[in-house]
């Protein structure tokens, strides 16, 4: 007996002990208090993933099993035979809620079999009776079928099939020409299960995964639920969503392997964004397609910005009031470029908003560095360097400028990080 | 709680009987008491790697003439007014927007149109073949599909708009038994 389970032995005996008076309670209360609290048994996260990736191997083995389209089956046979993997898997998922309900490692491997079951057999009779190719339809149809298993199995492996199965719909359903637009909504459904695992710091490996499962579906389906109109609103609706994925990120007390996903995504999302936007080109092609000229048809997508433009104003406000510049500074980029969208060439030449870019990117890399040489953080040191240097690497490459211009810029900006470097220098020869 | 739990569990388990049951007892239905055509067609091999290996039906008579004052939207739901020409093929007379109260007729999805004719999306245009057969099939028909040699056609039951495919024919056998003809003379000769 190692001297753990010796410990826990003789925490469940003391109250005997006491009762049959062989020893007193303060006695009792003495032993507690040398030996300290009983460690709990720990659970294996590797039992737990292996019982996931076995039951999404051997899902995806029937699925191609199946998929091989056995000719010498009669059509009775073959209906009969797409049933099974679903009864199956129910037939396992059943008996795992009857008699391992408290056990993740069942539960995840259950569900994610009887998730893919689902699949297979909707699947099988497609392909029995040749039915016509609705790739859209036929994902979305198993994916709501699967989805209560997040909830009713506790499980977190199909809520990450889900989202990029929803995420896989949006973008053949926008293709397709379907209202791609209710993704936001379809990727809601699981968030509920997501957050109760973030808030009560419960499963954390499997909370980071769905963290970054949904952080990069949300930026894939984002982009399709506007597809039509993609040429209008990619910018606003792009760095509101950075701007949120900063923010919120950096507002809530969740576990940094949650938050990091959505604020590595948002920041450096944002810095990509506002570098297309020192792009000449790029703004011409904005004036080519007006924010506003869509009209009445783009409603829900106007909505879609709109909600997401609030939330950020709603948490930049915040992050304000908290005294979070930085962050404020992620924030400010999407109301600021709106505004200037809205304005158009004919207000706001576009020789002005190139360098309102520039100068806002050089501010951001600036207060990136700063922050991060006065907290002594490495990374964040290489992040506002990198920021710098992608913008001096693009300018570089720049042919709107003339060889001239570029040069004396690149003195002069060579010759203000010499001067910032003798500045550090001094001020740690002084200290 | 626990009970309640239990319930949603019963009740998500028959939805998910319900679907895969749904689909089949409808093509049943029509497999069983349809209307028997045939259509022309014109397959290429792809992969879905959901389904395995199928042909790709392209049925000629997937493009009507476009009604003259019908407005159309893009995957507006149509109504196919069947025909049998005099070689006994199927094919589409007329589209109207409502189910008409007699005669055969299908129900398809307007993929694409001019003012001239309009494109329809078929319930039918895949054959499923097991894996290593959809690649003979194709070449099958790419030999039976040409202008001077049209021998290959689908046969669909069709029921109150609904059609089912039933086979795919090359040279009047189904597929199969075509293919195994051809792996005997291909044994005799060799």
């Amino acid at each position: 007996m190692s001297k753990k389970d010796g410990i826990t032995w003789l925490y469940g005996e003391l109250p005997e002990l006491v009762r049959s008076r062989v020893l007193d309670e303060a006695t009792a209360e003495r032993l507690r208090t040398h030996y300290g609290p009983a460690q709990q048994r720990r659970r294996s996260p590797g039992l737990v993933i292996c019982g996931a990736l076995g039951a999404l191997l051997v899902g995806l083995g029937i699925i191609l099993l199946l998929a091989h389209n056995w000719t010498d089956l009669s059509r009775p046979q073959r209906t009969l035979l797409s049933f099974a993997p679903l009864l199956l898997g129910q037939a396992v998922a059943g008996w795992c809620w009857l008699k391992h309900r408290s056990s993740i490692a069942w539960c995840e491997g259950a569900a994610t079999f009887l998730f893919l079951a689902v699949g297979a057999s909707i699947a099988l009779v497609g392909q029995t009776y040749h039915i016509a190719g609705d790739l859209p339809r036929f994902v979305l149809v198993w994916m709501l079928l699967g989805l209560p298993l997040v909830y009713l199995l506790r499980s977190s492996l199909p809520a990450l099939l889900y989202w990029i199965g929803v995420t896989c719909w949006c973008v053949l359903g926008a293709i397709d020409r379907l209202p791609a637009v209710f993704f936001c909504m379809l990727a809601a459904l699981p968030l509920p299960f997501w957050w109760h695992l973030v808030r009560n710091a419960q499963r954390r490996l499997a909370a980071a995964w769905l963290a970054w499962v949904l952080s990069l579906c949300l930026v894939v389906g984002l982009g399709f639920s506007c597809y039509g109109f993609f040429g209008n609103f990619w910018t606003p609706l792009y760095l509101s969503l950075a701007a949120i994925y900063v923010l919120l990120f950096g507002q809530l007390s969740v576990a940094s392997a949650v938050s990091r996903p959505f604020r590595l995504l948002g920041s450096w999302g944002t810095v990509a964004l506002l570098l297309l936007l020192t792009l000449k080109d790029v703004w011409r092609g904005q004036a080519f397609h007006p924010l506003l000229e869509p009209g009445m048809e783009a409603w829900p997508q106007y909505l879609l910005l709109t909600v997401l433009l609030l939330a950020v104003i709603g948490l930049l406000a915040r992050a304000l009031a908290a005294g979070r510049w930085l962050d404020a500074l992620f924030g400010l980029a999407p109301p600021l470029v709106i505004l200037q969208l809205l304005a158009g060439p004919q207000r706001l030449a576009t020789g002005i908003s190139l360098i309102l870019a520039n100068l806002y990117l050089l501010l951001l890399g600036g207060l990136v560095l700063r922050d991060g040489l006065q907290s002594g953080k490495l990374p964040r040191i290489n992040a506002g360097l990198g920021i710098l240097s992608a913008l001096i690497a693009v300018r570089f490459f720049d042919s709107q400028l003339p060889f001239t211009v570029r040069g004396v810029m690149f003195i002069l900006i060579g010759l203000a990080f010499l001067g910032v470097n003798l500045l550090v220098k001094r001020r740690e020869v002084c200290a | 709680m626990s009970r309640l739990l239990g319930l949603a569990l019963a009740i998500l388990f028959l939805l998910q009987l319900a679907v895969p049951a749904s689909m089949i007892v409808g093509r049943e239905m029509t497999l069983r008491h349809g209307k028997h055509f045939r259509f022309r067609t014109a397959p290429v091999d792809p992969y879905d790697p959901f389904r395995g290996r199928f042909v790709a039906l392209n049925l000629a008579a997937s493009r009507v003439a476009h009604p003259e004052g019908m407005k159309l939207t893009i995957r507006q739901k149509v109504y196919a007014l069947l025909a049998i020409d005099e070689e006994g093929f199927a094919y589409f007379r007329d589209l109207v927007a409502q189910p008409p109260p007699t005669g055969d007729y299908l129900a398809a999805r307007v993929s694409w149109w001019n003012q001239e004719t309009v494109d329809l999306k078929l319930p039918f245009d895949r054959y499923y073949a097991e894996e290593d057969l959809a690649p003979e099939i194709e070449r099958a028909y790419r030999a039976h599909s040409r202008r001077d040699n049209q021998e290959a056609y689908i046969t669909v039951r069709v029921r109150n708009g609904n059609g089912v495919l039933e086979e795919l024919y090359i040279e009047d056998l189904p597929v199969g038994e075509y293919l195994r003809r051809q792996a005997g003379k291909g044994e005799v000769s060799d």
